[in-house]
């Protein structure tokens, strides 16, 4: 179908109709638009004219804010535009200070703060801009806002100090901080607040620690006295007084504990006042003072070593471990309690055991120092040795067949080697009246060799291979027979001689014992009268006389070392000479 | 011959120009070339083809004027600066203004214009219109309304030069008596080849209305003299037709020849006025004719009283 | 500048209107040949039997 002309021309006509319609609408609101731009330049003119900066401002902006049309002398313009980005700065800095006030946000409203002060700063030139930012900074109220809010914080700074010495109640001291946040104008000036703040300051802690000396602890005190003294350095304020009142107050306590004798309160002040060593000057005399004690101790720990008193040096030792790291001191001083005193080695490893015959030394079996002894009912002999490398070595062996209350330990000075020598074991014997068994502990093997062990009358050494036994058991029964001893043990050599005639042990006994075995000690005392006992400080009479305890007193025997024992007595270690039988 | 039919055919309008006969359907966008007042499909009035084409033309000044007011407020929305915008209003007034002047002046140099565009846009939609009309008085003569079929072709025959739509009118006219009074056509009846039923009509039309036969008539009538003597009676058709003739001087003198031919063939009341008017205007070169009419008057006229004393 | 372009754009569109109503004057079409250009536009083919 074809479409008229006067339909088509109709449709044209009437679609640019429409089009031209909008145009003119258009056209119309862009030139009420302009009229209205214009109105306001003007109006912004006069008002700029007449000073009113505030307001032509906002006219100007307003007029600028219509886009359709540029209006107006560029120089003035782009003047309005630098007084419109001032305003809007401005007023973004009211509305962050208002939201962080509101929030009471101190750090968001300092930086808000700092950032007027800035802009301040830039806007001190003559001219309009600085005109237009008095103005508008007053038309707005910003200033007041800030120093209402810093009034109120400085007061209620105030508040809570006074309210925190009342309670007696230190945990939120928030106000401090908030103090030194608040700008110097508030005080008057920067000298002012300084010294308003120093004076505020030293006043609440120099009461607050008043308050604490009395009522907490040290420890407590001087954490607390050391929190206040880091926050003073981290806010950047002076507290030398501060520390002052602490080392006053600290060395006055430490001081009386010195005095006192109480290590142990002397000790846990020390920790407490070396923690808070970061906020302590190089020259603290507190510390110096500590440092000056605990040498002091150190020193009374040395004297007890070299008194042989070792288990107190040990003791203080470890006390101050506390303090110090006394650790190689201890490990010295065990050492040297161990060179003095070798049976430790058994004492320190097995506790519970009692020994008996207890034997120590130096250098032997390639040990530093040792220590062996029998205990009875395991019928065990314990050895212990510090090497030469300083390692210990624990050997043990049974004694199964030997009677272990008759038993007594010696040394042979001729069996075995000078610095390996047997060690002999004097014992009631079953079929014979004595038993001798030899040992040699061989401590790079870790293990004491039984060498021998044999039954016989009598016993004799007549070197270190050759033993003459009367009427062993086995081989050489009745007579006397003279042994070898080689690397299987004791060989039956030749005869000697026969046994003519019985003898009774108790009679020989005495004379043909071996020189080197000494003479059996009881352990016991008959039927003498009590008397008092020398106690020694060590295990010879060249040691202190520390007292003297009756002889039927009941004592506790710690060791037995070299004819001496050592007791407990009134909670000290003493020594006495282990009682003689009589003769 | 068959028998004619007394009639009174529908008075045909006369206009100035063949457009102004033509009409249109503003909404069913046919074009209507007959009498009818109102569409018939939509019963709307028909508007003149001229009216429409102006409506065009006027639309077309608007959308030129609106296509002006456009671009000029264009302008001042893009206008920047005061002086921008002032001299956008300025220069769209005067625009404006210089248009309508324009427009006052010359304006009218554009209907016509309009309308010759107007008419070849619409040249195909009128002649399918033609051919609606066509199709109409096929029904007509379907339906034995000859009459209306006449009076139709007559009107499309305004539009159409084409010898179809001639004969058409002829066969319909020749199925009535022709009387003095009617409105008769013959020059626009005159086919481009020799027709029977266009000489049937010419005899009749001559008995009425002599006046109408015309110079393309007489030339007609000379080129195909020759068929039509073959007709019966075709002397004396030739003879009326050069006695209808005889009303003008200017038809004597150009078809003297065919005059003295048929000179005895021409009725006696044209034959006395062609001997007055001989005598008098002896002298124009009309001697062959005066010796042809005194011929005549001498040989058949000699003792009519009329006559005597004419040449 | 698109202001300045546009009031051209408009200034041409009158030109041109001017400039061809002026052509038009100079060719003076009659009625009659505006008839005769209809009988030609219809006449053209013979499309009628």
């Amino acid at each position: 179908m074809i479409i008229s002309s006067y339909q088509k021309s109709l449709w044209v006509r009437n679609a640019l109709l429409v089009l031209c319609s909008i145009a003119v609408v258009a056209v119309l609101v862009k030139v009420g638009l302009c009229y209205k731009k214009v109105n306001l330049y003007k109006q912004a003119q006069a008002y700029y004219s007449s000073h009113d900066l505030i307001k032509a401002e906002e006219l100007f902006a307003k007029a600028d804010d219509i886009t359709v049309l540029s209006y107006g002398d560029e120089q003035w313009n782009s003047l309005m535009h630098g007084l419109t980005a001032t305003r809007q700065e401005l007023e973004s800095i009211q509305l962050q200070a208002r939201s962080a006030i509101s929030e009471n946000q101190d750090a968001q409203v300092l930086e808000t703060y700092e950032l007027y002060q800035n802009m301040r700063k830039n806007n001190k030139q003559p001219g309009e801009q600085t005109a237009f930012f008095e103005q508008l900074s007053s038309h707005l109220g910003i200033e007041k806002e800030w120093a209402d809010y810093y009034h109120r914080a400085l007061q209620e700074a105030k508040d809570q100090s006074k309210e925190n010495l009342t309670q007696q109640s230190y945990e939120n001291e928030t106000f401090i901080r908030t103090l030194v946040t608040i700008p110097d104008e508030y005080f008057g000036g920067a000298k002012q607040k300084q010294s308003e703040l120093a004076d505020l300051f030293q006043q609440y802690e120099k009461t607050k620690l008043r308050n604490l000396t009395a009522s907490a602890p040290f420890d407590e005190v001087v954490a607390r006295t050391a929190k206040s003294l880091r926050m003073y350095r981290e806010i950047g304020v002076k507290a030398d007084w501060l520390f002052t009142g602490l080392e006053r107050f600290a060395q006055s306590e430490i001081n009386l504990s010195i005095r006192q004798k109480d290590l142990s309160a002397f000790i846990s002040q020390s920790i407490a006042y070396r923690k808070i060593e970061d906020v302590l000057p190089r020259d603290s005399a507190v510390l110096a003072a500590i440092t000056r004690h605990l040498e002091s101790r150190v020193k009374q720990a040395e004297q007890y070593i070299q008194s042989r008193q070792f288990s107190k040096a040990i003791e203080l030792y470890q006390e101050l471990n506390a303090l110090m790291d006394t650790g190689a001191l201890i490990t010295t001083a065990e050492e040297s309690w161990l060179v003095y005193d070798p049976t430790r080695l058994l004492e320190v490893k097995y506790p519970d055991k009692k020994f008996r015959s207890v034997r120590s030394g130096t250098a032997r079996w390639g040990a530093q120092v040792y220590a062996f002894g029998l205990e009875e009912s395991e019928q065990r002999l314990y050895f212990a040795a510090k090497k030469e490398d300083d390692s210990v070595a624990y050997l043990e062996v049974g004694l199964e067949n030997v009677d272990m209350k008759s038993a007594k330990i010696s040394i042979s000075d001729k069996l075995g080697e000078k610095d390996a020598p047997l060690i002999m074991i004097e014992a009631a014997g079953k079929e014979r009246p004595v038993s001798f068994t030899g040992l040699l502990p061989a401590l790079s093997e870790n293990v004491i060799h039984k060498r021998f062990s044999i039954e016989a009358d009598e016993f004799s050494i007549i070197d270190s291979t050759h033993i003459l036994i009367k009427n062993a058991v086995g081989k050489g029964e009745q007579e006397f027979a003279s042994f070898v001893l080689d690397e299987t043990g004791l060989v039956y050599d030749q005869k000697i001689a026969h046994i003519e005639e019985t003898t009774t042990p108790e009679e020989s006994g005495e004379n043909d014992y071996p020189p080197d075995l000494p003479p059996v000690s009881q352990t016991e005392q008959n039927g003498q009268k009590p008397y008092q006992i020398a106690v020694y400080g060590g295990p010879g009479e060249e040691y202190e006389k520390i007292g003297q305890i009756s002889s039927d007193s009941s004592i506790q025997v710690v060791t037995d070392m070299n004819g001496w024992y050592q007791i407990q007595l009134n909670g000290k270690e003493g020594w006495i000479r282990a009682p003689q039988p009589a003769p | 011959m068959r028998k004619r039919i007394g009639v009174q055919f529908r008075k045909t309008r006369k206009t100035a120009h063949t457009f102004e006969r033509i009409q249109g359907c503003k909404r069913c966008h046919t074009y209507h070339v007959l009498w009818d007042t109102h569409c018939k499909n939509c019963g709307r009035a028909y508007t003149p083809i001229r009216q429409l084409s102006t409506t065009v033309a006027r639309r077309h000044v608007q959308t030129r004027f609106l296509l002006l007011g456009l671009f000029v407020c264009l302008a001042i929305l893009a206008a920047d600066t005061v002086l921008q915008l002032a001299l956008a209003f300025g220069i769209g007034a005067l625009l404006f203004t210089l248009f309508f002047v324009i427009q006052k002046r010359l304006g009218s140099y554009e209907k016509d214009a309009q309308f010759i565009r107007f008419l070849t846009s619409e040249r195909e939609t009128i002649k399918q219109s033609l051919v609606h009309h066509l199709e109409d008085i096929g029904a007509d003569v379907k339906a034995e309304r000859i009459k209306d079929a006449y009076e139709k072709t007559r009107e499309i025959g305004h539009f159409i030069e084409s010898d179809t739509i001639k004969i058409r009118k002829i066969m319909f006219l020749n199925h009535y008596v022709l009387r003095k009074d009617m409105e008769l056509e013959l020059d626009t009846l005159i086919p481009k080849t020799y027709d029977k039923d266009f000489m049937e009509y010419l005899r009749e039309v001559i008995k009425v209305q002599p006046w109408l036969v015309k110079k393309a008539v007489l030339d007609y009538v000379k080129r195909y003299k020759a068929q039509i003597l073959l007709l019966e009676n075709g002397e004396q058709l030739i003879g009326q037709v050069a006695g209808a003739a005889l009303r003008m001087k200017t038809y004597i003198e150009q078809y003297q020849d065919l005059i003295i031919e048929f000179i005895d063939y021409l009725p006696r009341e044209r034959l006395l006025r062609l001997a007055k008017m001989v005598s008098t205007n002896r002298h124009e070169g009309w001697d062959r004719l005066y010796e042809a009419v005194k011929q005549r008057v001498d040989t058949h006229y000699a003792f009519d009283p009329d006559f005597k004393g004419v040449l | 500048m698109l202001t300045y372009f546009l009031l051209f754009a408009a200034f041409v569109l009158v030109a041109i209107r001017f400039f061809k109503l002026l052509r038009l004057k100079r060719r003076n079409l009659s009625n009659a040949e505006i008839d005769q250009h209809l009988h030609v536009l219809l006449n053209e083919k013979r499309d009628r039997p």
